[in-house]
């Protein structure tokens, strides 16, 4: 911003700034080089910086592991699946919001408005998924977030400004509004349909509440859940259920390292898209806070 | 008649999504009636008895209620008066960085940790601060600060200082995105005024910087407040465990805890809480609303 010459001040707060940015990188690194590291070394201790006794076998374990692979599954299911029926009916939703002339634009408005200010809580959330069958049910994890006011905000945003000639003009060749939808609107907003598809991406992917709510048969868990349990098993030293993986990895693995490729394992796929999806933040930040 | 044929389409892109808020969000709210009766699954929610005000009068005098609704209210001020302003100087200092590339990489770096879930910050930091072999105790203890490692996540009074750090640490990068933006619409000339006039750079900050984002914060302080009730549940969920749960239960892990360990029995009670949650939410949205518009002004939202 403001060119000026290196001082004291300069000087400090670069410093300062370098050691913000180890604390948000290192936890990472550290997680990242146990992982790799011999599950038995890495009991000796003292890994700090890198890879003392290089090894896959954390990897290999738990692709070995059927109830963690199964839980990979259940999640891609839902990151694959939620993320795309999120995005048609979040497209489809805001297209006619646009619409100055739909008859029903203003009630539907509302309709959308109301629940981000107030909600039944959850156990009558949970009496409800009950009576539609959703628990136990995988569908649980991608009914519930089909739409997010918060999204269908973002997108009607973007529609409002695109050149109301373009759909003129298709409107007056007798283009019908399923049309003009996918011929124009859709080709037009692939950007702001990739920023949603990057969140909601990522809200599945990271979300364990719903499994842990809604799931009573630990084979629908997705992989949060189940990283979830070990840690929290591990660190009330019940080991019981850990012990019963252990068996299968045969001992060439500790819980706490697998416990630490699981965890990268699932920090991975964030980091990749996340610098895609920091380019929209500004933006989606200054939204968010207009909602109010 | 024909006027709806005519948007036939738009009403069947609406459709699914009247539906959905239809019951994923309007059907639960008939949990206002739940909390006034002694919910009876087999009853359900039409045939239970109607009790009144009972499931609030029993709320108030549940010990549990009124602990976790302390411990809710302490965290949320704790982040508020702690947090906020650390995001704010946080802001202040990535604006003062000259050099672009490096602006663009603490900035970058900052927020990393917010895309993570709060899942994975646990893991990790439970990784970190573990008594046998974790790297902040092997730290701590070869420098001599301590004398034998800590159990950071086992001491009741190390629990608060360990929330406020990890949520620092997970998402002030990500809040301070837009007091960097507001600072960034600052005028680069007022600085050049200011130096011409012998200004340094703590008076910069003081009287250019920080009164030229000061809507933003005052408006962005009133939208965090009126989240008092919502003192994070992920969080808490995560990083707690039994030696200090007394601390970290609130209010939305307490709902969650009559749900999954008291079953059917906790239904009414759970409900009322959720209730009184949501309608004082409401309330508190409403007034610093209000305060947020009479604050608006002229800030850059």
């Amino acid at each position: 911003m403001n060119k000026r010459k290196p001082d004291l001040f300069a000087v400090v707060n670069g410093l300062v700034m370098l050691l913000f940015t180890f604390v948000c990188i290192y936890p990472f690194y550290y997680v990242l080089i146990v992982s790799f590291n011999d599950p038995l070394d890495a009991q000796r201790g003292g890994l700090y910086l890198w890879v003392r006794s290089f090894s896959f076998e954390n990897y290999k374990a738990i692709f070995q592991t059927s109830e963690l692979l199964n839980a990979y599954q259940i999640t891609l299911f839902r990151v694959i699946v939620g993320s795309v029926l999120h995005l048609l009916l979040t497209a489809m939703f805001a297209f006619a919001l646009t619409k100055k002339h739909f008859v029903f634009r203003k009630f539907l408005t509302w309709w959308m408005l109301i629940p981000m200010y107030f909600s039944g809580g959850l156990i009558p959330t949970y009496v409800v998924m009950d009576m539609l069958g959703l628990v136990n049910n995988v569908m649980v994890y991608v009914l519930p977030h089909l739409l997010a006011t918060f999204h269908i905000l973002i997108l009607r945003t973007f529609l409002n400004e695109l050149p109301a000639a373009l759909e003129e003009s298709a409107v007056i060749d007798g283009a019908s509004d399923f049309a003009l939808f996918w011929r124009i609107v859709v080709p037009l907003s692939t950007p702001v349909l990739a920023t949603v598809a990057l969140f909601i991406g990522v809200f599945h992917w990271n979300d364990w509440f719903s499994g842990f709510t809604y799931m009573t048969s630990e084979d629908l868990w997705t992989a949060q859940n189940v990283l979830l349990k070990i840690i929290q098993t591990n660190e009330a030293s019940n080991i019981a259920s850990i012990s019963k993986m252990d068996a299968g990895f045969k001992a060439t693995v500790t819980a706490e390292s697998v416990k630490m490729a699981m965890l990268v394992i699932t920090t991975v796929p964030v980091i990749v898209v996340y610098p895609f999806l920091q380019k929209y933040f500004v933006k989606g930040m200054m939204l968010g806070s207009v909602k109010g | 008649m024909n006027k709806l044929y005519r948007q036939k389409w738009l009403i069947a892109f609406a459709l699914p999504g009247f539906l959905f808020f239809l019951v994923f969000s309007y059907f639960p709210m008939y949990g206002i009636v739940i909390s006034f009766q002694d919910f009876d699954v087999f009853k359900g929610v039409f045939r239970s008895d109607f009790v009144g005000f009972d499931n609030f009068k029993t709320l108030f005098d549940m010990p549990d209620f009124n602990n976790a609704l302390r411990n809710t209210i302490l965290i949320s001020a704790l982040k508020l008066i702690l947090l906020f302003p650390a995001t704010v100087v946080f802001a202040l200092l990535i604006n003062e960085i000259s050099t672009g590339w490096f602006r663009k990489f603490v900035q970058t770096t900052s927020y990393l940790p917010y895309f993570v879930s709060w899942v994975i910050a646990a893991g990790i930091w439970y990784k970190l601060l573990s008594i046998d072999g974790g790297v902040v105790n092997d730290l701590l203890v070869s420098l001599g600060i301590l004398k034998e490692p800590f159990h950071f996540m086992a001491d009741k009074d190390a629990f608060y200082p360990i929330i406020l750090f990890t949520e620092a640490w997970k998402n002030m990068g990500f809040s301070a995105i837009i007091f960097i933006a507001s600072l960034s619409a600052i005028d680069v000339q007022q600085y050049e005024a200011a130096k011409m006039d012998g200004a340094n750079r703590f008076r910069q900050i003081w009287h250019i910087s920080l009164p030229g984002i000061k809507n933003t914060i005052v408006l962005m302080f009133i939208l965090n407040a009126s989240n008092l009730l919502r003192a994070g549940q992920d969080q808490m969920w995560t990083m707690s465990n039994v030696t200090v749960q007394q601390q970290a239960e609130i209010l939305d892990t307490l709902v969650l805890r009559y749900l999954k360990d008291m079953g059917l029995m906790g239904y009414s009670i759970g409900t009322a809480m959720g209730i009184f949650q949501a309608f004082i939410g409401l309330a508190l949205f409403i007034v610093c609303n209000y305060l947020a518009k009479a604050a608006k002004s002229d800030s850059i939202l």
